[in-house]
């Protein structure tokens, strides 16, 4: 808990308020005294306020090593030691007011004793609510810091696990496929093993960005959909029609584009009579990327989470809305395109 | 022996055709299908087979919808 008390922000507030109480306490008595002690009650008067107040923080920085800031332990030992060495302090400053005063000194003048014994106790008061404020408003801002914190760390996590699924689950079946490809066709199994080693490489390079090109973004799906095609034929098709200029000028968050593909696959029926076809284009600066509407009867486990999680992403990257449209023939899915420059690189 | 595979990806059912070949030693007539259309239509005027091996998630809907059809 030590190091948690906004020390130099209480120790301001505590030169504020002696200045503020000072100036006042000079006006007030400007009238009844000589010059020369309304000088010397003004300084006595911050000299204590200082006290006070740099007292109250030592405590505190005390107390603080061995209780929690916000325990009632804290608190009570707080006011009980501050009360006790403001009533101290002013004690003390009594004879000095006396000399500056050029009074006679009488120690039982009960009034005189009273006044400055409540004088210790208001100007603890006062410090006390001062500083209380100040650390309910650094305790407010730790708290919504730490909240912030929190959720862009949730946000990250999710984020990873998501990337991760892909992969155990992904190699599975690939290396299934390969198992039975390369009996059969050694030069295809060939060409599907480069794309693999492609994508799982871009997927490394990938989980460590938060932001690709567009280019990369596109060789990434080229890569899953030159699998995929050899696992179903002519049954999947996939087109991207963008031009060489907008590849290379654009980014998207990481995997964006691939999911949306895998999404396809998963939740559409697709045969060599009825094909299912993806297409990528550019409007403005949305990407559309949409496909044939040939839904499953059986809904697909953890239906939608991958383009959930997708807009997510991009709300956190780059504060805009994914658009959904769904009607009977056709799903499509826009995101807007991030410029280059606005990116991580 | 007569058997059919149902599967939607073409290379898993060609290795499984092979393996099959490879490990029964008797002559077998294998044949593949690759959607529930092409199954329901098959089964109509086929003999029934001896074996069926059967993928379940297929390109449009499940295998056991060939067998309620």
């Amino acid at each position: 808990m030590k190091g948690m008390l906004p020390t130099r922000r209480l120790n301001r507030l505590t030169w504020l308020l002696s200045i503020i109480i000072s100036i006042i306490f000079y006006f007030v008595i400007l009238d009844n005294d000589s010059e020369k002690h309304v000088y010397y009650f003004t300084f006595l008067t911050m000299l204590g306020i200082v006290l006070v107040g740099y007292t109250d923080v030592g405590i505190m920085t005390i107390l603080a090593s061995w209780f929690p800031v916000r325990s009632k332990k804290f608190t009570l030992y707080r006011s009980l030691f501050t009360y006790a060495a403001s009533i101290f302090i002013y004690l003390l400053l009594r004879p000095v007011f006396i000399w500056a005063g050029d009074k006679l000194w009488v120690f039982w003048d009960i009034s005189l004793l009273l006044a400055f014994i409540g004088s210790g106790i208001v100007v603890n008061s006062m410090i006390i609510l001062m500083h209380d404020s100040v650390l309910l408003y650094e305790h407010k801002l730790q708290s919504e810091l730490e909240l912030s914190k929190l959720k862009t760390a949730n946000a990250e996590a999710m984020n990873l696990v998501l990337k991760q699924q892909i992969q155990p689950h992904f190699l599975f079946n690939s290396l299934n496929t390969l198992k039975a490809l390369y009996h059969k066709d050694a030069q295809t199994a060939d060409t599907y093993l480069v794309h693999m080693a492609d994508f799982l490489r871009a997927s490394i390079f990938h989980n460590s960005a938060n932001i690709s090109t567009l280019e990369d973004e596109v060789k990434l799906l080229s890569d899953y959909l030159a699998m995929q095609r050899i696992s179903f034929g002519t049954a999947l098709s996939c087109t991207v029609n963008l031009s060489d200029e907008t590849l290379k000028n654009f980014s998207l968050p990481s995997f964006s584009l691939q999911p949306l593909l895998e999404n396809a696959i998963k939740h559409n029926n697709f045969t060599q009579e009825e094909p299912l076809n993806v297409n990528i284009n550019q409007d403005g600066y949305w990407l559309i990327i949409s496909n044939n509407l040939q839904k499953k009867k059986t809904k697909a486990a953890s239906a939608n989470y991958g383009l959930a999680n997708l807009a997510e992403r991009y709300r956190l990257w780059s504060g805009d809305e994914i658009i959904i449209k769904e009607d009977e023939e056709t799903f499509s899915v826009s995101i807007k395109l991030l410029k280059n420059e606005h990116s991580n690189y | 022996m007569n058997i059919v595979i149902i599967e939607d990806e073409g290379i898993v059912a060609d290795d499984l055709e092979m393996n099959i070949r490879k490990l029964v030693d008797e002559p077998v007539d294998i044949v593949q299908l690759k959607s529930v259309k092409e199954a329901i239509v098959y089964f109509k005027q086929a003999n029934t087979p001896d074996l069926i091996f059967s993928d379940i998630q297929l390109g449009d809907g499940l295998s056991f919808e060939i067998f309620v059809g």
